[in-house]
This record gives structure tokens, C-alpha cells and sequence, in this order.
């Protein structure tokens, strides 16, 4: 997330100084032509004062001549018009200077040309006056006071010409100054913000710039913290990666990986073909040619070879690579090795166990078989010879005789019964275990009538209430309530009329037996109750043990095995079975089935 | 017959004589035996069969199948007797073209009833009504 943001950052940064550089272009801009303004303001000005000048240069040179002719005409002395300027072309500089200054800059109600004019005229007077003057000496003469009165005229107008100009040009300068002084304030001003808002903005900009340094900063430590964890927790797990870069052709592997090889990081070149010589060479070829297939389809690798540590020992590898582009665009290929030695031993262990186990389980199956076939068949022929003697020989045997005979038989049932029972009881533990929906109530329909002769010979009631339908292995239920209904029925007692009940019970409370709770939510509860014989509460984990009888009298012998049986199945089903007796007043057996 | 079990090959013969059957009786020790007697071209065939599973060399299963694959005996009644109760070997049996499976009893009384009453049965009918809880012999 904090990425994201310096991202942002970054962009706004460069937002900011691009306005910045606008800003100071456009400033620049307008400061550049104020400066011009500023400039051609500076310029009207040394113009009209220039012209001012030479308006002056002439209006003196008039002035000059005019007092030189009249006291010459007073003195008569020629010395007067010495250095004076008759001719015209004397005033040439002045008139060019101005005729360029008014190409210049024209101003308004004024022209060389008219100037000229009015000079011409004036020069043509002063010499007439000259001429006239020196023709006729004579103090008082009209034609000369004529002329000079013409040349007065004339002055007055050049005067009035010049000065009506110099007024202009005065008013001009004066304008230009006021405007030089409000360019020059503006200029100022501008460039006072000008250097005002760069500056501003630069120091934004580079403040912002400091925040996200810290920033980087703070999130490099972070990502050398994240490192440093990595690194770690792939020593720990036994991991290792690497990519290769297929457009640079370059390798990178972990820290992890120089570790789990035994390598020095920096010596060593990281390349496929400088690894090759760790790997078991039984395994070479197969991990050079998955690699180079993958390179060329673009296809996930995922193999599994032994690789040779630095100081020999060999550890079991998981390789597995896949592809991605990373930030340049670039293909890289970026595998994964898990150091699986210790599992792979372990799932070897497991497999040498798992056929250990196997070959148990064939032995255990023949030692069935010799129990179920082997041992019967002398069994039987015992039997069949006891047979043959009790229907022929009997008679003519002594009363121990036959009590022997009697006795052998006995022995020879009670250990037909007891292979039996070993058999039935070897098949629940092995047994296929094949669940299905089994209705209890079928199942002890069956039990009942399968049971019928038994249950008539003791002259037992039956109460059978409403059972459930639980996910079961229905023939090892079978054999359950047979053998549990077998055993009510075997330890009756002999004074009073035998009496089992079968019935679902809820468990209102939680009920908790052994440690375990039991609650209506997981578990049905099945009651099976008989007024028999019942036992002491302290037997009550005895009973269901292989081989364990609690009565030694003959009256109810047993193999021992019918309730081991019982536990097994309920224990098959992930289900508890628990006994309750009161010595004289009958046995309770729970079964809980799970939901 | 045929058993390799001397002591069932005597109880046997005892009570095919206790019964006082008119039926002749022929007992055989395994069922090379058995299988020469009976693809002997002079031999007279039996009605019945008793036929144990488990024999060296040639095992009941052996006799089972060669007899049911020959045209010339299609006409003879097999009767399995084995000690062996696994379910497993009934349905071989079955499926082997057996007509009916007598587990060997452990009392005389037993044997001899079952004797009585399979040569007795009717096997036309019997085969015809045949599955596999009739095929086992209830004793």
C-alpha cells in the first residue's frame, strides 16, 4: 500500500514541477515583454529629447544670425557677420538628424518638410536684408524696415512652429515618463512573483520529495527486514529459489540455495551448468532435459532429484518452476527446490513399514486360515470319533468310561465354540468394511428370528422399541446384537422369566461417560437391558476384554470372546459402548453411534 | 467319492454300510484317481459324486471343472464335501457347476442323514430350483 502511494507521490511531484516550469515560462514570458516595453519606453524618450536638442540647435542659430544682421545694420560693421550662418546647408546636421527622428518616431503636427519650409523663407529674408543693407547705407530706409519687418514675421512663426513642437514633444517625454515609472513598478512585481512562486513551488516539491525519501527509506528497511525473514524462513523450511531471465540469460538464486549446496555465494557463478556437477549423475540428464523442455514450450516443471552437498552427502530435492514476466516485461523463469530428504526418507520408512504391515496382515490371514480350517478339521474328527463310540461302544464302557467320554465331548464343543469365535472375531477386526444405510429395526428383525429357538428354550420377553437408521456395516451389526442378545440370554437368572429390552433413548442432557460428552446432536443412544445376573460395576470394563470371563461357573460358560467382539464392531462403527450391572438385578449396555 | 482323508473316506464308507443302501459305492484317494476311473471308456457312471475341494496334486475344483467341460458326464450329480465353510469356496463351487454343498459334520448321526438325504434328493428338481441358499446343505 505504501508503494501505491509513493507511486502517487511521484506523479504528483511531477505534476507540481511541470506546473512550476509552465508558470515560470508564462512569467518569463510576460516579464520579457515588459522588458521590451520598458526598453522602446526608454527609447521614445532619448528620441524626443533628442529632437528637443536639435528644435533648439536651430531656433539659436536663428537667433544668432538675426541679432549679427541687426547690428550690423546699426554698426555697419562687418565684423558682426562673421561666424554667422547665412547659408542654409549650416543647419543640415539638425535637419537630417530631425527628418531621421521623424521617420523614426513621426509625431503629430510636425514635418521636416514644413520646418524647411519655413527656414527657406527665413534664409531668403536674411540675405534680402543683407543685400538691402549693404545697398543703401542710409540710416533710415523704408525698404529695409520693410524687410525686417517681413524677417520678424518669419521669426516668430519658426518660433511658434518650434516651440508648438518642443511643447509636444515636452508633454510626449513626460507621458513616456510616467509610463517608464509603471513599467519599471510592474516589472518589479513581477518578477518578485516570479522568484516568489518558483521558489514556493520548489520547496513544495522538495519537501514532498524529502517525505518520500523517508518514506523510501522506511519502506527499504522494511524490505530488508522482509529479506532477512525470507531468507530465514527458507533456511527453516528447506526452501530454496531461483530464476533465470530468458531474454538477459541470466541466473539469481537465494541465499538458501548457495546454503543447501554448500556454495560461497560470491565465488560462485550462478548457472545452470555450474550446478550440474551437484546434482547425482543418475538424475543429470533427466533434470537437463525437463529443464530445456519447459524453456522451449513455456511449460511448469515439477521433478524431483538428488543433489550432492558440498562435503558429499546426498539430499533429496523438489523442483518445481514455473514462468512470469517481471516489472521490465521480461520472461523469467522462477523455480522453487524443497529439501524433501528428511520426508522422502520418512515415506520410505512408511512404505518398508506399510509392507511390514502387509506381510502381518498375510500372516495373520493364514494363521485364520489354520485356525478356521487346519485346526477345525481335527477338532472334527474328534468329534466324529466321539460320535462313533457314543453310538456303539457306549454300552459296553464302565460309568467312568462314559463320564470320560462325556467330559471329552464337552471340551471338544467348548473348543469347536471357541474356534469359532476367534474366527468371527478376527474377521470383525480385519473385516471389509463397507458402510451403508442400515435400518436397526430390520437388523434386529433378524437378530430376533435368527435368535427364535434360543429366546423360546429360555422362555425369554422381548421389548423391542423404535430403533434409527444409522450408516453401518449391516452383517457386523448383525453379529453385535446377536452376541449381545446371546449374552442376556446365557447369564438369566434361574428364578424369574428373562426380560430384554432394545430401545432408542434421547439424550436430553449431555451425557458424559469415560471423559467423552455425549449430546443429542452427535450420537443415537441404544439401550439394550436384561433383569439377568448382571455384574459389578467394577467388571464393567472387564467384560468387553478378550478371553475375560467373570463367572468361572459351568452353567455359563463362555468363550470370552462375545463382548470383545461387541466393543470391536461398535468400535468399527467410530461408536462407544459402555456396560452397567447391579450383581443379582440385571446389565445395561450403551451404544452410542455417531450421527 | 473322493477324499484323501483316510479317516473321512472310513467314516464315509461306514455310513453309506449302516444305511444299507443298495447303491454301489466306489471310494477314491485323490482325484487323479478319480479322474482316470472316470474317463475310462468301460466305466459305468455314477449317479452322485461326493467330492472333496481340498487334495494334492488334482484338487476338487480340478475335478469340478474337467468334469462339467466333458459332454459324456453333463448327466452327473456332484455333491461338494469339504470341511472348509468360507463363502468363497461355496460360490467357486457354485459357479464350477456343483449341484449342492455338504459341509463334512462333526457328528456320525449327522453324516449319515446327510447321506441318506441327498442321494435321495430328486436333483431334476432340486437343479431346477437351484440358487445359492439351497445350494448349501443344511444339516
Amino acid at each position: 500500500m505504501k508503494n501505491a502511494y509513493l507511486y502517487k507521490s511521484s506523479l504528483v511531484i511531477k505534476i507540481a514541477l511541470g506546473t512550476a516550469i509552465l508558470l515560470i515560462v508564462y512569467i518569463t514570458s510576460v516579464f520579457f515583454t515588459q522588458m521590451q516595453n520598458l526598453g522602446a519606453s526608454v527609447e521614445s524618450m532619448s528620441t524626443s529629447n533628442e529632437r528637443v536638442l536639435e528644435l533648439e540647435k536651430i531656433l539659436t542659430v536663428i537667433s544668432i544670425n538675426e541679432s549679427g544682421v541687426r547690428t550690423f545694420i546699426i554698426t555697419r560693421d562687418s565684423s558682426y557677420l562673421q561666424k554667422r550662418f547665412f547659408d542654409q546647408k549650416h543647419l543640415k546636421p539638425q535637419m537630417e538628424r530631425l527628418k531621421a527622428l521623424s521617420i523614426k518616431s513621426p509625431t503629430e503636427n510636425f514635418t521636416t518638410d514644413s520646418l524647411k519650409l519655413l527656414l527657406d523663407k527665413r534664409f531668403e529674408l536674411f540675405n534680402r536684408t543683407l543685400e538691402e543693407a549693404s545697398q543703401n547705407t542710409k540710416l533710415e530706409n523704408p525698404d529695409l524696415n520693410f524687410i525686417l519687418a517681413q524677417t520678424d514675421t518669419a521669426t516668430d512663426k519658426i518660433r511658434d512652429y518650434i516651440h508648438k513642437s518642443l511643447n509636444k514633444e515636452l508633454s510626449n517625454i513626460n507621458l513616456y515618463r510616467i509610463n517608464h515609472k509603471y513599467e519599471i513598478e510592474t516589472s518589479i512585481i513581477t518578477s518578485f512573483l516570479l522568484v516568489t512562486i518558483a521558489l514556493f513551488i520548489i520547496l513544495l516539491s522538495l519537501g514532498r520529495i524529502n517525505s518520500d525519501i523517508v518514506n523510501l527509506k522506511i519502506l527499504n528497511d522494511d524490505l530488508k527486514f522482509l529479506n532477512y525473514t525470507f531468507n530465514n524462513a527458507e533456511k527453516i523450511a528447506g526452501i530454496s529459489h531461483w530464476n533465470y531471465n530468458l531474454r538477459t540469460h541470466e541466473y539469481s538464486f537465494s541465499d538458501n540455495f548457495y546454503n543447501l549446496i554448500g556454495l560461497d555465494q560470491e565465488t560462485f557463478k550462478p548457472t545452470l551448468e555450474n550446478v550440474l556437477p551437484y546434482i547425482h549423475p543418475d538424475d543429470r540428464d533427466q533434470v537437463v532435459e525437463a529443464y530445456a523442455d519447459s524453456l522451449r514450450n513455456k511449460t511448469p516443471t515439477s521433478l524431483i532429484f538428488r543433489l550432492y552437498r558440498k562435503n558429499g552427502e546426498i539430499r533429496y530435492i523438489k523442483s518445481i518452476g514455473s514462468f512470469a514476466e517481471n516489472s521490465h516485461g521480461e520472461m523469467v523463469k522462477i523455480g522453487v527446490n524443497y529439501d524433501i530428504t528428511e520426508h522422502y526418507k520418512n515415506t520410505i520408512d512408511l512404505e518398508d513399514n506399510n509392507k511390514h504391515l502387509t506381510d502381518i496382515n498375510a500372516e495373520l490371514e493364514s494363521f485364520n486360515n489354520i485356525v478356521s480350517h487346519d485346526l477345525q478339521e481335527p477338532l472334527r474328527k474328534i468329534q466324529m470319533f466321539i460320535s462313533r463310540i457314543d453310538e456303539n461302544e457306549i454300552a459296553v464302557l464302565s460309568e467312568n468310561g462314559k463320564d470320560y467320554i462325556n467330559r471329552i465331548a464337552l471340551s471338544a464343543n467348548r473348543m469347536q465354540n471357541l474356534l469359532i469365535d476367534l474366527v468371527s472375531y478376527s474377521r470383525t477386526v480385519k473385516g471389509d468394511k463397507v458402510f451403508e444405510k442400515a435400518d436397526l429395526n430390520n437388523i434386529v428383525g433378524e437378530v430376533l428370528a435368527d435368535l427364535a429357538i434360543n429366546i423360546q428354550e429360555k422362555n425369554a420377553k422381548l421389548k423391542v422399541g423404535n430403533l434409527p437408521v444409522i450408516n453401518a456395516i449391516p452383517f457386523q451389526l448383525h453379529q453385535l446384537f446377536v452376541n449381545l442378545i446371546t449374552n442376556s440370554l446365557k447369564f438369566s437368572r434361574q428364578d424369574v422369566v428373562s426380560e430384554i429390552s432394545f430401545s432408542q433413548q434421547k439424550i436430553s442432557t449431555p451425557e458424559v461417560y469415560d471423559g467423552i460428552n455425549f449430546t443429542e446432536r452427535k450420537f443415537h443412544k441404544i439401550v439394550i437391558s436384561d433383569n439377568g445376573i448382571g455384574f459389578r460395576q467394577e467388571f464393567a470394563d472387564k467384560i468387553f476384554q478378550l478371553f475375560k470371563r467373570l463367572e468361572k461357573d459351568i452353567d455359563y460358560a463362555g468363550t470370552g470372546i462375545g463382548l470383545a467382539i461387541c466393543k470391536k464392531i461398535v468400535e468399527n462403527h467410530k461408536g462407544y459402548i459402555f456396560a452397567e450391572g447391579r450383581p443379582g438385578k440385571g446389565a445395561k449396555f450403551i451404544i452410542f453411534f455417531p450421527k | 467319492m473322493a477324499d484323501d482323508d483316510a479317516d473321512d473316506r472310513q467314516f464315509f464308507s461306514e455310513a453309506i454300510s449302516e444305511l444299507k443302501m443298495e447303491n454301489k459305492f466306489t471310494v477314491f484317494k485323490d482325484g487323479g484317481e478319480l479322474m482316470d476311473y472316470l474317463q475310462h471308456p468301460e466305466t459305468d457312471l455314477p449317479h452322485i459324486l461326493f467330492l472333496d475341494l481340498n487334495m494334492p496334486c488334482k484338487t476338487g475344483f480340478d475335478c469340478l471343472k474337467e468334469i462339467r467341460q466333458t459332454a459324456r458326464f453333463n448327466d452327473l450329480s456332484i455333491a461338494i464335501y469339504s470341511t472348509s465353510s468360507s463363502e468363497e469356496d461355496i460360490e467357486n463351487s457354485f459357479i464350477g457347476g456343483a449341484n449342492i454343498y455338504i459341509k463334512k459334520p462333526n457328528d456320525f448321526v449327522k453324516l449319515k442323514k446327510a447321506i441318506k438325504d441327498v442321494v435321495n434328493i430328486n436333483w431334476q428338481f432340486h437343479s431346477s430350483g437351484m440358487n445359492m441358499e439351497t445350494f448349501l446343505f443344511s444339516i
